[in-house]
């Protein structure tokens, strides 16, 4: 049952990012790129990463999605019309990243993989990791998002043109 | 195939997905968006390393990766709607002058 659930979660991952990279309108974009999070956010939670999943469903899918989804409202120049998006160097762009699946591919046919054990999944080791071993990244990352709030703001708020 | 292997190679196709469309898209929101896709199949792979191995690293590297992610998103959809205020339009193509223009 679980594993149905996770090859059904595969396929819609990787349907929607064939479609985020076909698709014409950005704002359908916008809505495959959802369906792609919220269907990674349950493989997480099979793969025992349960915090990581609820972090992918809160920020990712309500936050920066609600940003991205702004931004094509306001950035639409005709109203009533669709965004719509054009590509080019497709030729170029389709053989790198061929080249570059080619070469993950390989490099992980290649590779052994160690497995040792099973993660937990309980909450509190993480929490506990998340105060000790990874404390000082967890204020540094506080600062971050403190400074590129201020930063956003500061860049999207109208301030007057002739200011020196 | 195990269902690691499969997690994989989803990973590494994300992450080619992401490459081509911040290749080959004009708009700068669906760059973003390809950036967010890539940055994903990154946190994809973590979480299956992790899930491999024991300990927690996998999973607070992800954590880390989805911070630094919003942070980047935040910024990055201010610039464009700053850009778009003042040259009128999201295309970066289109963005070719860096004086005022009376």
């Amino acid at each position: 049952m679980e594993e149905l659930l996770l090859y059904l979660l595969i396929g819609v991952v990787a349907l929607s990012a064939l479609t985020l990279v076909f698709v014409r309108q950005v704002f359908y974009a916008a809505l495959a790129l959802l369906a792609c999070l919220i269907a990674l956010a349950g493989i997480y939670g099979i793969m025992q990463a349960g915090f990581l999943a609820v972090v992918q469903l809160m920020i990712y899918a309500g936050g920066v999605l609600v940003l991205i989804v702004v931004a094509i409202v306001v950035t639409n120049r005709e109203a009533g019309q669709p965004l719509r998006v054009q590509s080019h160097h497709r030729l170029i762009g389709f053989c790198v990243a061929a080249l570059l699946a080619y070469l993950l591919a390989t490099a992980y046919h290649q590779t052994e993989m160690a497995h040792s054990g099973v993660t937990s999944k309980e909450l509190k080791p993480l929490g506990e990791a998340l105060f000790t071993t990874y404390a000082a990244p967890f204020e540094i990352g506080g600062v971050l998002l403190l400074v590129s709030l201020i930063g956003a703001a500061l860049t999207a708020s109208a301030f007057k043109k002739s200011a020196p | 195939m195990t269902i690691n292997d499969l997690l994989f190679y989803l990973s590494a196709f994300l992450f080619c997905c992401g490459l081509l469309i911040v290749f080959t898209k004009k708009n700068a929101i669906m760059v973003l968006m390809g950036i967010e896709l890539m940055l994903n199949a990154a946190n994809l792979n973590l979480v299956v390393f992790n899930h491999q191995q024991s300990g927690l690293d996998g999973q607070l590297t992800a954590l880390f990766v989805i911070l630094v992610a919003v942070c980047e998103a935040a910024v990055g959809i201010a610039i464009v709607l700053r850009v778009y205020q003042y040259y009128q339009t999201a295309v970066p193509d289109q963005v070719s002058e860096l004086k005022e223009h009376d």
